[in-house]
């Protein structure tokens, strides 16, 4: 029931009130919102975010320590409901400043693509929040701050179980909608509701039903296409299938019967020798190469880390966010040892990588560069050093241990900006080798055939990218062995795998390719790594698993770097149907874009002082700072509660709008009165409380004042004309005033 | 219409589509489907609730002494009866109407949570009447805001009305501050003829003793007390001081205005000097009309509205000379009390009750003294104590209250709150 006043009325009636106050009383005041159903419902919305959370296994401690503490605080909030509580709005801010300086690590990790930090922070930031028991704020921030729990919790909710927390949740929400309007539409109302519960079910049932109906249509016609998002783009790698290759055509079997001809003697290729003229440079011999490595090179004592077939178990390694789905990289080995591994052969990585990585603040990182993009990986087993990347990292955001080491545990995420390949045959055309290091050009002893059908098939090859093509065609002209154990471990020796006798394995594949090249006098090594993985359009990633596991070969040209070939002929490679570019995708690329396409272009984009302050407080700052501000908030909030803070009574003096009232008089009036009330509040009694009217306050201290309580009554009522009435106040009142109040002051003071 | 929280929830799942486009994020685009859902239905329901719909409202309340309104104090039944002419049933309609008096707008909401198809609800709300006067009852609009209140549609049934609320009363014998005055005043020379034995009559609880006619009761076995004629055939002019008191402190504008206290012992007085076939007129702007009828005299109590301060003073002018006076008057109208001085001067013969206790130096002592030293009859009546006042008016001033009063029942008696939280 509302009463509005006439707006004849001719007397002041607005007690002043700033534009803020207004805003505030507007939206934070008592509410049918506080009810105790609508309390519940923001609770059941927590405890599914912090229990979701917790199922997706991402966190477990702070999700399921935030259910009692929303629980707890609901039930404070409920009994001292209305109650201005100071100690609880210190307790909040204590435990939000506390909490903050705690996870200062963890916060910062956000950076990284790692955002459950953060929502462990909303979390215990939600349950302070709802202690606060005299507006709905804490209500509404709770339940805004569980909503983006389960924002962030979707960006690492990669199984589609996910759809049943989600739907939970979003069932609350709807709850709380409905229930927030019905006690919204029914206060002060008189409410005919139904005649019996059945009615009353039904018609919930209904209403639930029509929800799931309008969800699903507007699922249906909203224009969105995430479910087509491409697979992957495999446009960094080389040779380009299909018809307009370039390469010459050798089958096995032509293979076969060169290196059956060649009998000791050099081989005569069966290359077309006008072939490579088609689409290159046709103004020269092929480069002449100088680095074949002499068998005599190899290494007797191979050492260094050699290359694992088996990569752990599981179901998946790791889940990626990218806006470029290629291959995913890991180690390079650049030492072979054919005798290892019952003489099918072994890589070893013998040769130390020192580069440095940019920071991810590095301008160099920016990814806004086309030939650049941004990963997120989060890991779902330990891969040690094994860090993926893109192709060519170029800055890296990686969490580390309290000694600086890279710390790739399972749950841990990171971020990279990668450089895509070139990939132009008509530069790299342009391109030669270079010579790089002594590693990458040793090929085994007793190579004669693999050198035989190098020679063969490179023989009038006019650059050294038609040489790797060449050789690149010929072998994907080889079965692929589908029933290998894994892509990573050998299936077969070198001499039957090249003539096509037996079927290989990726790393056949790569090794096969791998030292071709380095016979045709080009620098080359294997990679290891990831194939695209299976995209899911519900989370936005993809899924790595033991299964995508992969190796290739790469060539080193003295412009473009190492340049990736894979050779191999396994079914599940990405086609050439899913060469287009693919969409940004993960929430990730989203925040990256909201600060400027990415964290490396938002630094890049910051003024420098700005961007070395930021750097410094992430690295130091943050420690010591967030330390420093709790500490001197609480010390403040402290002492003004133990010095300062009266249990029950509001020291803050009431304003009134004196522009709103005309004339000095009536200024002086209520001057008058306030400084008998300062008076008063000094000698002892207290100040007008914010809902007090003036006659109330000299009503409470008419026993304080003793007989003098006709003349504050007096002045209480003068005050009270002044700031409400319209009528003129004479002279002869202010004066009469002034002179009470003066009298008071003298008599209580 | 959208609502503000339509508003806010439209934002919200515009922002979440953003969000989904960019991110490729299907959850959230599951997430924005049911947030979009709940938009289309909430948009979609309110259309379709409020059309084809019949609406009628009915007054009810009880009634007093064949007066055609409810009194102020009572509750003021309304019933909704919505009839759903579709074959869709149709939730959660908010029947809104609102009473306007001239103290305010009181919003009255009916909520039906379901009205079956081609079927009929019916419902009913209750206004408390604080204050007498015309109420306008505005249109009935039946709104509905869907399941979610994200938009609102609205639709008005039925026209306007009113309601004349009258003044609460008590019943008393007689006014006794009028017989008083003329015996009391002193300086101030009256005629006696106005005050002749017109009759006997039958002797009441609360007839004077010095009224008995020991004569006729000795002759008759029976107590009879006389009548003069003065009541009878000279006409009462009832003064209202209905001045706006702007001293009021706004944090309780439902107390009682002296203008209320005034109304209701007007009421009060008329009942008997109209139901001895007396005469009154209820000096309003228009003069007043002379009332012989208990329930006319009411309607024009019932219609007297807090006016600007100095109109009551207007009013007074209209006295016809000669014509008694009967004032209701706040201590702090200074203007109407000086009037009021000068006409008793002049001769008029003046009863009049001065009001205080309704702000901070309205102090009706030293007003009674005056008045009463001119030939005014005056009393006093305190803010909250208006019960005893009707006591003093009916057994005149200076009689003992306690021994005098053999009270007859009341049919309405006046309770306000302002006597309770007094007390």
């Amino acid at each position: 029931m509302t009463t509005t006043h006439r707006s004849s009325d001719s007397v002041v009636l607005q007690r002043y009130e700033s534009t803020l106050g207004k805003a505030y009383r507007k939206v934070f005041d008592d509410r049918p919102e506080m009810s105790l159903r609508v309390r519940v419902l923001v609770a059941a919305a927590t405890i599914w975010a912090a229990l979701t959370m917790y199922f997706i296994g991402v966190s477990s401690t702070i999700p399921l320590l935030a259910i009692p503490v929303t629980l707890v605080g609901h039930w404070v909030a409920m009994k001292a409901i209305r109650k201005r509580m100071p100690w609880i709005s210190m307790m909040i801010a204590g435990t939000i400043i506390t909490v903050g300086v705690t996870m200062r690590f963890e916060l910062v990790e956000a950076l990284q693509g790692n955002r459950i930090p953060v929502a462990n922070f909303l979390l215990i930031a939600g349950a302070a929040s709802v202690f606060d028991a005299r507006t709905r704020a804490g209500l509404y921030t709770q339940l805004v701050f569980s909503g983006l729990v389960m924002f962030f919790t979707a960006e690492k909710a990669f199984g589609n179980e996910f759809a049943g927390l989600l739907g939970g949740y979003m069932t609350i929400v709807v709850i709380f909608l409905a229930t927030a309007q019905y006690v919204d539409l029914t206060s002060g109302a008189s409410v005919k509701g139904f005649s019996n519960r059945f009615g009353s079910a039904i018609y919930w049932a209904g209403a639930g039903l029509a929800v799931v109906l309008a969800s699903f249509i507007s699922f249906m016609i909203l224009p969105w296409d995430t479910s087509h998002t491409p697979q992957a783009a495999r446009a960094a790698f080389l040779p380009v299938n299909g018809q307009d290759s370039p390469l010459p055509n050798i089958d096995p079997e032509m293979a076969q019967s060169i290196l059956n001809d060649q009998d000791g003697q050099q081989v005569q290729p069966q290359i077309d020798p006008d072939f490579f003229s088609q689409g290159g440079f046709n103004d020269g011999s092929a480069v002449q190469n100088d680095f074949i490595g002499d068998p005599s090179d190899l290494t007797s004592d191979v050492s260094g880390m050699p290359l694992i077939g088996e990569i752990g178990g599981g179901a998946s390694v790791a889940f990626v966010r990218s806006s470029v789905a290629s291959y995913w990289r890991g180690r390079t080995y650049d030492t072979f040892d054919p005798k290892a591994n019952d003489n099918l052969g072994m890589w070893y990585s013998t040769i130390k990588d020192d580069r440095k990585f940019q920071s991810l603040f590095g301008q160099s990182a920016d990814a806004t560069q086309q030939d650049r993009y941004l990963q997120t990986y989060f890991l779902q087993q330990n891969l040690g050093t094994n860090l993926l990347t893109g192709y060519e990292p170029l800055a890296i955001a990686v969490p580390r241990d309290n000694r600086g080491r890279m710390s790739l545990t399972p749950g841990s995420t990171y971020q990279i900006v990668s450089k895509q390949p070139e990939t132009d045959p008509d530069i790299l055309r342009r391109d030669r080798a270079e010579w790089v290091s002594r590693e990458y050009g040793v090929i085994p002893p007793n190579s004669h055939e693999l050198q035989s059908l190098t020679a063969a098939l490179t023989k009038g090859a006019e650059n050294d990218f038609d040489k790797a093509s060449a050789l690149t065609s010929y072998l994907q002209h080889l079965e692929y062995d589908e029933q290998a154990k894994s892509p990573l471990q050998p299936s077969t020796d070198i001499n039957r795998f090249i003539i096509g006798q037996l079927p290989g394995s990726a790393i056949d594949f790569a090794t096969t390719l791998t030292l071709m090249a380095r016979s045709a006098g080009l620098q080359s090594r294997v990679a290891t790594g990831y194939l695209p993985g299976q995209y899911n359009s519900y989370s936005g990633a993809s899924k790595l698993t033991p299964q995508d596991a992969h190796a290739w070969s790469e060539i080193y040209f003295r412009g473009a770097g190492w340049i990736p070939f894979d050779a191999s002929t396994r079914s599940d490679l990405p086609t050439p149907a899913d060469l287009v570019e693919a969409p940004p995708s993960g929430l990730s690329s989203l925040f990256d874009q909201r600060i400027g396409n990415n964290l490396a272009a938002a630094a890049g984009q910051t003024p420098g002082l700005l961007q070395k302050g930021f750097e410094f407080a992430v690295k130091n700052g943050l420690n010591w700072g967030m330390v420093v501000l709790a500490s001197v908030g609480m010390t403040v909030m402290s002492v003004w509660f133990l010095f300062f803070y009266r249990k029950n009574d509001s020291i803050k003096p009431v304003k009134f709008a004196y522009s709103a009232i005309d004339g000095n008089d009536r200024k002086a009036v209520i001057a008058a009165f306030v400084s008998a009330e300062k008076h008063l509040a000094k000698n002892g009694f207290r100040h007008r409380l914010a809902s007090e009217s003036y006659r109330e306050y000299a009503f409470a201290a008419q026993l304080y004042v003793g007989e003098n309580a006709e003349a504050l009554n007096w002045l209480a009522g003068a005050a009270s004309r002044a700031a409400f009435s319209s009528i003129e106040l004479d002279t002869q009142q202010v004066i009469s005033a002034a002179g009470h109040a003066r009298d008071l002051r003298s008599i209580i003071g | 219409m959208i609502t503000r929280r339509g508003i806010g929830f439209v934002l919200a799942a515009v922002a979440a589509f953003f969000i989904a486009s960019a991110t490729r994020v299907g959850w959230v685009h599951l997430a924005d489907a049911v947030l979009w859902g709940v938009v289309i239905l909430s948009a979609v329901t309110p259309w379709i609730s409020v059309y084809g719909l019949n609406v009628t409202r009915e007054k009810r309340f009880t009634s007093h002494s064949n007066l055609a309104g409810p009194i102020e104090g009572q509750s003021l039944g309304i019933d909704l009866q919505v009839t759903n002419k579709w074959w869709i049933p149709r939730f959660l309609l908010n029947v809104k109407y609102s009473v306007e008096s001239q103290r305010g707008s009181v919003a009255q909401s009916l909520v039906l949570v379901g009205v079956g198809a081609r079927a009929r609800s019916q419902g009913s709300t209750a206004s408390k009447l604080t204050t007498r006067g015309v109420h306008e009852l505005s249109e009935v609009t039946v709104e509905s805001m869907g399941l979610f209140g994200l938009f609102r549609r609205r639709r008005n049934f039925t026209s306007t009305d009113s309601v004349l609320v009258f003044p609460s009363w008590e019943n008393i014998s007689k006014i006794g501050i009028l017989e008083t005055s003329l015996g009391v005043s002193e300086g101030v020379s009256k005629s006696r003829s106005g005050t002749e034995v017109a009759g006997t009559r039958r002797y009441v609880a609360g007839d004077a003793y010095r009224n008995i006619h020991w004569r006729n009761s000795a002759r008759t076995g029976r107590l009879a007390v006389k009548e003069f004629d003065s009541w009878s055939v000279r006409s009462v002019a009832i003064l209202v001081d209905a001045d706006e008191l702007p001293i009021r402190d706004v944090k309780f504008p439902e107390l009682d205005r002296p203008s209320d206290y005034a109304v209701r012992m007007a009421a009060t007085a008329i009942v008997p000097l109209v139901g001895t076939n007396g005469t009154v007129r209820i000096v309003t702007t228009d003069a007043g009309q002379l009332r012989t009828s208990w329930s006319d005299a009411m309607i024009d109590l019932a219609k007297i509205k807090d006016q600007p301060a100095g109109t009551a003073s207007l009013w007074a002018e209209d006295i016809i000379g000669g014509e008694r006076v009967l004032a209701f008057v706040h201590s702090s109208n200074s203007k109407l009390l000086t009037l009021l001085s000068a006409m008793a001067r002049a001769g008029c013969e003046i009863a009049a009750v001065i009001f205080e206790g309704f702000g901070l130096g309205d102090d009706a002592d030293s007003t009674v003294k005056s008045l009463t030293s001119v030939g005014v009859n005056a009393m006093s009546c305190r803010f909250g104590e208006l019960s005893d006042a009707v006591r003093k008016m009916e057994f005149g001033v200076g009689v003992d209250i306690t021994t005098a009063v053999a009270k007859t029942p009341s049919l309405v008696p006046i309770s306000t709150e302002s006597e309770e939280l007094a007390a």
